[in-house]
């Protein structure tokens, strides 16, 4: 009966969300205030709704029901609890309903927390969320429906891959889809200001935060992504310039970029079409990715199936919603006018450049990402571009991006005297040339000596300009703790984001320079030394768990004679799937990650890597940090100072 | 209304026709100028040193496959286990075509997985897997006695792929070598 249920909510839910945009938008039009409020109450039923059918299947596949087809595909009675669940999204459908759940759920929330907005504005938004909704909902119900019975019923499932049982894993594609679907508030809420011909201040002020959390979400969804291959695909890669990977990174890009422009609009009232455009970008790059993913246009690699026919549906989808909002676009950006102008040497002007080097860093992974089909479609002649490409290219950007992101906080709004920044500039070029000579001195490297200079630039002018708000060194200290208290959560935001990325820049350099790695062949009981410490194979153990055999190697690390941690790697066989995996030994530090895994058996014992990452987990503790700033600023005051100000001027004029 | 603001959306009407060619475009297919051709011509360096250069002939006479592969691709990874059986069982020779890749860490990914491979020849700069229409990794050829590609498969092999599209081609070719 569950299955059936299930259907049932996905059909109401179909069903609402073409209400919710039918008479949320035409209501707005035609200014009647029923049906703008029904359009809210759509949108929460419909959130309700999915979430029981999301709940429904996650049940399904915690009984292994085999009777229902995806669970029969995706799942085994042998399964560790925690994957049963996973493998409720870890599949094609059952993905696609979360992705139109975390729709619904954020329509929900446009209406619970919008309340102050102007209502034609918000009717307006909820309108656009619940067409989003309802295209992905037919998706979901016609090609892909998760809910289908199978007859005979099975025995027994047929598991999930193993490279997908992971922890890692089974919380990437959430917080992934959190950080693309919530991309489509901001999305929607352009849609509605091109449809009433305005933005403003307000308006920037309210897709804020909602870019805010989609950006940290889509952050902590690529670094779990990244984290993923770096130690279960078993040689300590942690980024493959993947078509697959290729596709979150150009969101996250553009909505970084979208998330600085919003600052723009809202502080200095200019830049409006821009931002208009970025928030349409965004939003569509994370339907094309989503469109990658599951059409196989792009001959990747991923696990999950690939269906033409379920491309032409994205396809089309892709093309209503980005081709719809490009045409209002054209049609009504003219009415949008930016009030003000501003100068070069400006917070403006340097957040503009940020812009510029974020869409053309997006441009260039594009490229590289499509450049083959696009060469297929005119030529039939096939091509690809490898890694090599994206280092000459995307590296530079950023690291051009990464001097702007230093001096752009230091500058002032409206208008800035040059001169002013020499003092800041000069310290944190210092800064930058210490750490370069430290590092020639020490880690003898060119590249290393770059790279970290990079890092302590950033980490250098994002603590001066926030030295800057509180005065710092200009007043007392009791007075700058004073002002630092009463900064806005933002501030902090701001500082975090940047120092994050200094942190991220750190371990890349490490990871890039550094690296070192060597094999053995041990026999049990014997000893080696690799990459400076010593290795003892204590002895091979079998490990065995609910649904896979394997063995793991007991191994003593030491140095110089003292004991540093033990390890045991092991290799798996998951008989269901019939498939092998190694499961790497990991010994994170802070300047060190020491990471191990186990080979075949040869004829001289064991083969035994040994890697040692100097800075590794820099990496991803930086997205973190970035993430943690991120959802800080969402606990700003300001943003919910809109709530009890009145806005006479924004409210809808009802002679018109 | 400007012309300006007709640009994203001439920009995006491209994107969709590319994408829309791209979903007819099948990658999985072989182009029909490929099958029953030779193996393009080619002469790579072998990715062991000191062992002798991999060429179009190398194993000319018996039944093949052609691998495309590299230590930075995920799905091989997944489809090595497969190749490692086919390699235990005997069932077919086996080229492997490191592609783009650097020797050091293609050896150790070998190294540790084991190798399924005949014989290997290092492609870092596509020589030949653009001779041969290569649009990622893994991607397979099957190429017959006398030299011909016969079949190509993109993407991870597995027991059904190889049972669906490989064991009725290859028991085709085999009875054509005897008759």
């Amino acid at each position: 009966m569950l299955a059936e249920t299930g259907q049932i909510l996905l059909l109401i839910s179909f069903a609402l969300a073409l209400l919710q945009g039918g008479i949320g938008i035409y209501g707005a039009h035609a200014l009647n205030g029923r049906m703008m409020a029904f359009a809210d109450r759509a949108a929460v039923a419909q959130a309700v709704f999915l979430v029981s059918a999301f709940i429904a299947l996650a049940m399904l596949f915690l009984a292994s029901d085999f009777s229902v087809s995806l669970v029969e595909r995706y799942s085994h009675t042998d399964k560790p609890l925690i994957y049963k669940l996973s493998g409720a999204w870890g599949n094609h459908e059952g993905s696609m309903l979360l992705w139109v759940m975390i729709v619904a759920i954020f329509g929900a929330a446009m209406a619970l927390f919008g309340r102050y907005l102007p209502s034609t504005l918000r009717a307006r938004a909820i309108g656009t969320q619940g067409l989003i909704g309802a295209g992905f909902l037919g998706f979901l119900i016609f090609t892909s429906n998760p809910f289908w019975r199978v007859v005979p019923i099975p025995e027994n499932g047929s598991g999930l891959n193993p490279l997908l049982q992971d922890p890692g894993l089974a919380f990437h594609p959430p917080f992934l889809y959190l950080g693309y679907v919530g991309f489509s508030v901001a999305f929607s809420f352009a849609i509605a200001a091109l449809i009433e011909g305005r933005v403003d201040s307000l308006w920037a002020k309210f897709i804020r935060p909602w870019v805010l959390a989609a950006w940290s979400f889509l952050t902590i969804g690529i670094a779990m992504g990244s984290l993923w291959a770096y130690y279960e695909l078993g040689w300590g890669g942690w980024w493959f310039w993947d078509p697959v990977e290729n596709v979150s990174l150009m969101p996250w890009l553009a909505g970084t970029a979208l998330l600085h422009s919003t600052i723009v609009v809202e502080k200095r009232n200019t830049f409006m079409n821009w931002t208009l455009l970025l928030a349409i970008a965004t939003f569509s790059l994370s339907l094309i990715g989503t469109f990658i993913v599951r059409s196989g246009v792009l001959t990747s690699v991923h696990a999950f199936a690939v269906d033409p026919e379920r491309g032409v549906f994205l396809l089309g989808l892709l093309g209503l919603a980005t081709g719809g909002a490009l045409v209002l676009y054209a049609m009504r950006s003219s009415k949008i006018a930016s009030t003000t102008t501003f100068d070069a040497v400006s917070r403006e002007g340097s957040l503009v450049m940020n812009n510029l080097l974020l869409c053309v860093a997006t441009a260039t992974v594009f490229i590289g990402t499509f450049y083959p089909l696009l060469i297929d479609a005119l030529s039939n002649e096939k091509l690809t571009v490898g890694p090599p490409y994206f280092n000459k290219t995307f590296a530079p950007i950023m690291t051009a991006l990464v001097l702007f992101m230093g001096v752009g906080p230091l500058i002032k709004w409206r208008l800035d005297d040059p001169k002013r920044l020499v003092r800041p500039v000069l310290i944190a070029l210092g800064a930058a040339a210490l750490m370069a000579v430290l590092t020639m001195v020490f880690g003898k490297s060119v590249w290393g000596a770059a790279g970290l200079a990079l890092a302590a630039w950033l980490f250098a002018t994002a603590l001066l300009s926030f030295g800057n708000k509180i005065r710092f060194g200009n007043a007392s200290l009791s007075d700058s703790f004073r002002l630092m208290r009463r900064l806005p959560a933002e501030s902090f935001g701001f500082l975090l984001g940047h120092l994050g990325l200094a942190v991220t820049i750190v371990g890349i350099a490490g990871m890039s320079v550094w690296a070192e790695e060597e094999q053995s062949f041990l026999q049990p009981g014997a000893e080696v030394r690799m990459a400076g410490y010593d290795i003892t194979l204590e002895r091979i153990i079998d490990a065995e768990g609910s649904n896979y055999v394997g063995e793991a190697a007991s191994l003593i690390i030491s140095k110089d004679g003292k004991p540093v941690t033990r390890m045991t790697p092991e290799r798996r066989f998951y008989p269901v799937e019939g498939m092998g995996t190694t499961e790497a030994a990991l010994d994170v530090g802070v300047f060190r990650t020491l990471y191990a895994a186990v080979g075949e058996e040869g004829n001289n014992g064991y083969q035994i890597r040994f890697y040692v990452h100097p800075l590794v987990s820099w990496i991803w503790s930086g997205a973190i940090i970035m993430a943690l700033g991120g959802f800080l600023s969402l606990t700003d005051s300001r943003f919910r100072a809109g709530r009890t100000q009145s806005m006479p001027s924004l409210q809808p004029s009802l002679a018109e | 209304m400007s012309m300006k603001a007709f640009v994203p959306l001439a920009i995006f009407g491209a994107l969709v026709v590319m994408f829309g060619v791209g979903l007819t475009l099948r990658p999985n297919d072989l182009p029909s100028e490929f099958i029953d051709e030779p193996v393009p011509e080619f002469e790579l360096e072998s990715l062991f040193e000191g062992e002798p250069p991999v060429t179009a002939h190398s194993l000319e006479g018996q039944i093949y496959l052609i691998n495309v592969f590299g230590s930075w691709c995920r799905t091989c990874i997944v489809e090595h286990p497969f190749l490692m059986e086919l390699k235990e069982a005997g069932a077919i020779h086996m080229v492997g075509l490191d592609w783009r890749d650097e020797r050091d860490a293609a050896l150790r990914w070998l190294a540790t997985r084991g190798n399924p491979y005949d014989i290997i020849g290092f492609d870092e700069f596509s020589e030949v897997a653009i001779g041969l229409g290569v649009t990622g990794a893994p991607e397979t050829f099957l190429v017959g006695p006398d030299g011909r590609i016969r079949f190509k498969h993109v993407g991870a092999l597995n027991e059904h792929i190889w049972e669906r599209d490989f064991l009725p081609k290859i028991q085709e070719l085999r009875a054509g070598a005897v008759s």
